[in-house]
């Protein structure tokens, strides 16, 4: 009997730690703003040349900004979908292969080392997204 | 002849080639897996050592099979302390603690995972890491209640069977 409060106990503490769960994923949760946006896609590759897109865009998050561009515009990409999120492989034509070489496509925000994998990465106006070809 | 090794080392590769293979058959379903009830059984009815022994195989296989990442030096920890809870939780017969223990080991994943990126990019990283990828523990929590909770009993059986066909000790 004992044992068995002890585990409604535990069964009423995971509750709480689900309801913290989900009040901490909606209070941080990655921002995007709707309508229409200027947005800069700088690319580096692995000979440092780099190429500059720019677009307008509704996008919400960086893979509907490349999805936008691969349509658009010369440049193309490819990746993998995992739990962790969207993983860069490829970017126009060029190849990042971490198990080989150490090498991997790095995401820069306005500057900044990306927090977020490429698709929850939030898209707002007047960003400044640049993959670097790195290792 | 003494063939208690190689009884042992039978015993080890079955277990982990059940846990690679139940890995494998639901990698379709992100975070809905059978490895953690795996593992609770295996520490459960064979013991810490032969199941540390198979995590931690199963770890080389996986690698094997992905590549290296960082996820490789979590596995190396989250795997064997639910094992070790486990083993600390086994003088309870019943599969509510254990359907618990799943429960909150999935839901507590990430957060566990992303002890790793505190040494890389430090507690701001994360802290990020694991906000982002809330959804998916809260999937994985879902997930191993529902499988832990559903198949406890029938692998249970199954198992205690095998043991005895085979003879094993615990």
């Amino acid at each position: 009997m004992k044992s068995k409060k002890k585990i409604l106990g535990w069964w009423i503490g995971i509750v709480v730690v689900v309801i913290a769960m989900v009040s901490v994923y909606l209070c941080n949760r990655p921002k995007t703003s709707t309508g229409s946006k200027n947005v800069e896609l700088e690319v580096v590759d692995n000979d440092n040349n780099t190429q500059i897109y720019t677009i307008h865009t509704d996008a919400a998050v960086l893979t509907d900004v490349m999805d936008e561009l691969a349509s658009a515009q010369d440049f193309s990409y490819e990746g993998t979908s995992s739990s962790l999120g969207y993983y860069i492989e490829t970017v126009n034509g060029v190849t990042a292969d971490y198990t080989k070489d150490g090498s991997y496509w790095a995401i820069y925000v306005n500057g900044d080392y990306g927090q977020y994998s490429a698709d929850t990465q939030p898209v707002n106006d007047n960003d400044i997204f640049k993959l670097s070809y790195e290792h | 002849m003494n063939t208690r090794p190689v009884k042992e080392i039978t015993t080890i590769a079955a277990m982990t080639a059940i846990m690679e293979a139940a890995k494998i058959a639901l990698s379709f379903l992100q975070n809905i897996e059978l490895v953690s009830l795996l593992i609770i059984l295996y520490t459960l009815h064979f013991g810490l050592k032969r199941t540390m022994a198979s995590i931690y195989i199963f770890d080389g296989i996986e690698t094997l099979i992905w590549g290296i990442g960082i996820w490789v030096i979590s596995y190396l920890y989250v795997w064997p302390i639910l094992s070790l809870l486990t083993y600390l939780l086994r003088r309870y017969t019943s599969k509510g603690p254990f359907v618990l223990l799943s429960t909150l080991f999935g839901l507590s994943f990430g957060a566990l995972c992303a002890l790793t990126t505190v040494v890389i990019g430090g507690p701001k990283m994360a802290l990020s890491w694991w906000i982002t990828g809330i959804p998916y523990d809260l999937v994985h929590g879902a997930g191993n209640f529902t499988v832990a909770f559903l198949l406890f009993t029938p692998l249970t059986k199954a198992i205690v069977k095998v043991k005895e066909v085979f003879h094993l000790a615990a």
